[in-house]
């Protein structure tokens, strides 16, 4: 993690999602998709301690940040600077999502306010494995046509109505060979019981989760990203945001 | 080269050299596994980890508020078996490059008695720290307690609002350094509620640097000054060294910039280089040499 100071590029929408584009080459060049940075609009002081963002996409010179509508005034202060204004940005932090295999079969399940948060993953693993994108619909915030989406990428979605996302992921889990997952507080543990109901044993390295929620500080201060596991209590921001599902939520151990 | 650049208990047997005028302040290494420490360790020469007490207590996660330019901060309280935890981090602290100080949290005689005895075992230095609402009595039996359990130099950290009434006290006590100051306590909103915390913002400078020119005036170096509060860059360490702090200890600033330990390190070093040429540039001219 260092500190480096990125530039506004642009502002930018995708449906209802507010999204930053930073110009950066160095911090391009390290960020992966999982990865957070710790932004602050210059010179004040406001966010004191900087916002934990996370990029959409990212590519060789720049990155698109997420900005979530619950990211307080940096929201605003980063989406209504104008271009050219520097940022103060640390990272990358955390741990990111492990690259996909060669001609493997990914899954990736998000619900509706979540997929920002994988939408880099599915570009870089379409461009390796065969890729699905499942997205769990809770409104009408992702735009209706798929440009937005790279073209290799299979897109399914399914209404949060009802059971439908249970239906789908019986259908595709058998399919994939790993398995990624954004979604609210309680799917990591809910995606690990649909895992574990399909697969005989969900082994570390074969699915993931990310946990962007309430990262408030960043840096282990502040326990708002502390989260209850089967395997104990652990902090998003320390040792996340992505997690190994097999590693923290699986009830069955091999023997 | 001598690697020690200054000693932070001249008085005592011991002593405390370090390899670096920069300290991290108690709290912010919360009780120092360094898997808890999101800043880097270049530059520093002690942590102080913290606070810590054997008194029975309810486990409490750390309080976090932020505003625009400050934070409210609680620690998290001490695991409830700090023994065992301790025992953990008694063989990572000395693997550590960086000394490291145990800061007791406040309580009554018989339980800083347990504290300083459990963590003399792990521990270079001590430091004796104060409630809100305590005075100046309370301070001092846990320090007179803390150095007769303890062989380790005992620091005491002076609340900003009444360091200069309590300096000259503590020194006479014993205390073999000061620091200055603990930052002030705070009742922030959060939510529905109303929460209690220590003030970390870059606001403090001022203020403490008027604390610690007083002391600096009332102490006449009896003992060495750690400066703590506000620090938030190079400029400001060197602020304090001119103002007779003989270390800084940085807090909240090195969240907001993991890298600032060794920057201020490396400002302070050379600080400290044109500051000792000059003076001895001054003795030679007051000191010519007899033909």
């Amino acid at each position: 993690m260092s500190r480096l100071t990125a530039h506004i590029a642009g502002q930018e929408t995708l449906g209802t999602f507010h999204l930053v584009r930073l110009h950066c080459p160095q911090l391009a060049e390290r960020l992966h998709p999982g990865h957070f940075i710790l932004a602050r609009v210059l010179p004040t002081w406001d966010p004191y301690l900087r916002t934990a963002l996370f990029p959409a996409r990212v590519d060789r010179l720049s990155c698109l940040i997420y900005i979530p509508p619950d990211a307080g005034r940096a929201a605003s202060l980063l989406l209504h600077a104008p271009t050219g204004t520097p940022i103060h940005v640390w990272g990358p932090a955390g741990h990111p999502f492990p690259p996909p295999r060669p001609q493997s079969n990914v899954l990736i399940i998000a619900q509706e306010p979540f997929v920002p948060y994988v939408l880099g993953l599915a570009h870089t693993a379409s461009h390796v494995a065969d890729t699905v994108l499942l997205v769990e619909r809770t409104g009408n915030a992702l735009p209706s046509d798929l440009g937005w989406l790279s073209p290799s990428v299979e897109f399914h979605q399914v209404p949060a109505e009802g059971n439908a996302l249970e239906t789908a992921c019986h259908t595709l889990i058998p399919w994939a060979d790993v398995v990624f997952v954004a979604g609210p507080r309680h799917w990591p543990r809910y995606i690990a019981h649909l895992l574990e109901q399909t697969w005989p044993l969900l082994e570390p390295g074969r699915a993931y989760a990310i946990l962007p929620h309430g990262i408030t500080c960043g840096l282990g201060l502040c326990d708002r990203c502390a989260l209850d596991t089967p395997r104990g209590r652990l902090r998003a921001c320390r040792k996340g945001p992505v997690l190994d599902l097999g590693e923290w939520f699986a009830t069955r151990r091999r023997r | 080269m001598d690697p020690w650049v200054v000693d932070l208990a001249p008085r005592h047997k011991m002593g405390l050299p370090l390899t670096s005028r920069v300290i991290i302040a108690a709290g912010m290494s919360r009780l120092g596994f360094p898997t808890q420490i999101p800043y880097s360790l270049d530059g520093v020469g002690a942590i102080i980890t913290g606070p810590w007490t054997w008194a029975p207590h309810w486990e409490q996660y750390p309080i976090l508020v932020e505003r625009p330019g400050a934070i409210l901060w609680t620690p998290p309280r001490p695991p409830r078996s700090p023994g065992k935890v301790l025992r953990q981090l008694t063989d990572t602290w000395q693997r550590w490059p960086v000394a490291v100080v145990g800061a007791l949290a406040p309580g009554d005689t018989a339980h800083i008695r347990d504290a300083a005895r459990h963590l003399s075992e792990a521990v270079s230095a001590l430091l004796v720290e104060s409630a809100p609402d305590d005075d100046l009595s309370a301070v001092l039996a846990r320090l007179t307690t803390a150095a007769d359990v303890s062989e380790l130099p005992t620091w005491v950290a002076l609340p900003l609002e009444r360091a200069r009434e309590w300096a000259q006290p503590c020194v006479h006590a014993g205390a073999d350094a000061l620091l200055i100051g603990m930052p002030p306590e705070g009742i922030w909103p959060r939510g529905e509620h109303w929460v209690r915390g220590r003030v970390y913002s870059p606001a403090l400078l001022p203020i403490m640097l008027a604390a610690l020119r007083d002391v600096v005036s009332l102490v006449d170096g009896a003992v060495p000054l750690i400066a703590q509060g506000g620090i938030h860059s190079p400029e400001d360490a060197i602020r304090c060294r001119e103002a007779g702090a003989d270390a800084v200890a940085l807090d909240a600033a090195v969240w907001v910039e993991p890298g600032l330990p060794k920057r201020v390190a490396e400002a302070l070093h050379a600080w400290d280089a044109e500051h000792l040429a000059e003076e001895a540039e001054d003795d030679a001219s007051s000191h010519p040499a007899s033909e």
